[in-house]
């Protein structure tokens, strides 16, 4: 008892001589408010995705079960069962006919990469050229607004044509896809640089080299993320239809292979999958782009 | 005016900056060549703080560009030390009137981006830093060195171009409207600023501005501009305050809004 209360007399005298700094905190009460609003909210935009979902999967049952069309409606309990088994066997290799979704997902993630590489190799250079250069850029045009509208899949046959092997068939049509939004979007952002970075960079006496790579790839480089990122996305569209056609391994090459078995579940878990790289994909880029500064 | 409060007399005879009747126009389908500014010739001194004054669109800043370099002149001839001007220069340090501020780069990264890209003189990364952090010290603003521009106000923005510009030691700087993005209160802090950092450093300046205030408080002179198009000087005007100066004294002299008033009128026109 006695030990207790000196403690209690002493507490006052060591923190009473620091005096209470000022600050933008608000009281106790204020931010326990502020939690709960955030708490409600969250609970109800799961609710709602919970109700959304039930709904979705009840309408697609109702729609699918019990058809009469010789089991071609993929039905929600056959697409889960699909959907496990293609879990289960995701690993699998054995033999050409016989590939797990895996390698499939990886075959078009290669594909896609290669040829959105290659076209942002190309393109972003080319984009800086253009977007500095007016002559050059009224030269270059007119191909680049009569290429550009042009579906990358109208390239499939001339690539098999003139490469004669269908991986490389299918890496130049995702570059196709790929380099009109990269090389547009960088043209526009070096047009957008602000012009007064240039007269400082000319004032300063620096060279070509400190021009293009201190001031206007940085200046630009918000630009340049923003066409990667819509180049990929564009580029994730299109393999999937170019996969169909020039076959091999791939998600599009499996699911007209299971059309083709009439295995309608496999495609709608497909879809599912393909949908979520692509979230993916996406993000994965939308991080780049907060890594860059906004100028 | 006593002479000892006098700057100190200008050894060279030589002025640092010459415009010799220098135009600019552009070319008309209709009517031929149309000239829409133009000086009649004008002697810069060494350590002169000058300003350019005039109605906004009659062409002031683009003279300002004339003499960075940055534009080009179409009759007449503009030369520093005796050098016609024909590209910018690092003799020539520019103040834009936004802030002209990397936005990747920290307040102290865009003064040595400035001072690293010389490609003149060869200087240790030591020396430069130090550099960097005495005029960034010069304009008060060691404290923010290190954050982007987005993370300053304004004022604070204006304040590390400025720092810039004269960190590269210029033969002349070239203050195009320094202020004039600013809001009242920090521009008139700004002003004292400026004021006493020209007043240490000495070094020719060359301002442009639509602020009679500001124009009398900085300058030596005073060249007023009429309003275009094809608009020229119409007075050249000493400003006899001594200096060091002081706002406060400034605004009690009489002389100060005899100036003042002759100023507003010429520039309204009447």
């Amino acid at each position: 008892m006695s030990t207790q209360t000196t403690e209690t007399t002493e507490a006052p005298d060591t923190t009473g001589a620091a005096q209470q700094p000022h600050t933008n905190t608000a009281p106790e009460a204020l931010q326990q408010r502020a939690r709960a609003q955030r708490t409600r909210d969250r609970i109800q935009t799961t609710g709602l995705f919970v109700i959304f979902f039930l709904g979705f999967i009840g309408i697609w049952h109702l729609a699918t079960v019990g058809l009469d069309d010789g089991g071609l409606a993929p039905t929600p309990g056959a697409t889960w069962d699909r959907l496990l088994e293609m879990l289960g066997t995701a690993f699998l290799l054995d033999g050409p006919n016989n590939v797990g979704i895996f390698y499939h997902l990886l075959a078009s993630i290669q594909r896609v990469l290669l040829g959105f590489g290659l076209a942002a190799i190309i393109a972003v250079p080319l984009g800086l050229l253009l977007g500095t250069s007016r002559v050059i850029h009224d030269g270059m045009d007119p191909f680049i607004q009569i290429l550009r509208p042009v579906s990358p899949l109208a390239w499939l046959p001339l690539g098999l044509a003139l490469l004669r092997d269908s991986q490389m068939t299918a890496i130049f049509v995702i570059f196709m896809a790929a380099l009109w939004p990269i090389l547009v979007s960088t043209i526009d952002g070096v047009r957008r640089v602000n012009p007064l970075f240039l007269d400082l960079a000319k004032s300063l006496e620096t060279d070509t080299r400190t021009r293009v790579f201190k001031v206007l790839l940085p200046a630009t480089l918000p630009a340049i993320v923003t066409g990667l990122r819509t180049a990929l996305s564009t580029a994730w569209l299109v393999i999937v239809a170019a996969e169909m056609i020039v076959g091999g391994r791939g998600m599009g090459h499996f699911v007209w292979n299971e059309w083709n078995a009439l295995n309608t579940p496999s495609i709608v878990v497909a879809i599912v999958i393909i949908g979520g790289v692509g979230f993916l994909l996406d993000r994965s880029i939308a991080q780049l782009q907060r890594l860059v500064p906004k100028s | 005016m006593t002479a000892e409060t006098l700057p100190a007399a200008h050894t060279s005879t030589e002025p640092v900056v010459k415009l010799e009747g220098i135009t600019k126009g552009f070319p008309d389908r209709k009517k031929g060549f149309q000239r829409i500014v133009g000086t009649t010739d004008v002697d810069i001194e060494e350590g002169e703080f000058i300003t350019i004054i005039g109605p906004s669109g009659c062409g002031k800043s683009t003279i300002l560009k004339m003499i960075a370099g940055l534009e080009s002149v179409d009759e007449g001839t503009i030369s520093l030390a005796g050098q016609p001007i024909t590209a910018p220069s690092r003799e020539l340090g520019i103040v834009f009137q936004q802030h002209v501020l990397l936005p990747w780069m920290s307040a102290r990264q865009n003064v040595l981006f400035a001072l690293e890209t010389d490609p003149h003189k060869k200087r240790s990364k030591q020396e430069l830093e130090s550099l960097a952090d005495e005029y960034l010290q010069l304009v008060n603003l060691s404290h923010a060195a290190d954050r982007r521009p987005t993370q300053l106000s304004g004022g604070m923005q204006q304040r590390v171009g400025i720092a810039r510009a004269f960190a590269l030691e210029p033969k002349v700087m070239l203050l195009d409207e320094p202020l004039g993005a600013l809001d009242a209160l920090t521009r008139h802090e700004l002003q004292l600023q400026l004021l006493e950092l020209c007043e240490q450093q000495k070094r020719t300046c060359i301002m442009v501005t639509h602020d009679v205030d500001e124009a009398l408080l900085l300058s030596d002179r005073i060249l007023v501009m009429g309003a275009g198009p094809n608009a020229q000087i119409v007075h050249d005007m000493k400003v006899p305050f001594t200096r060091p100066r002081d706002v406060e004294n400034l605004e009690q002299d009489p002389k100060y809004h005899e100036l003042r008033s002759f100023l507003l009128n010429s520039l309204t026109g009447h």
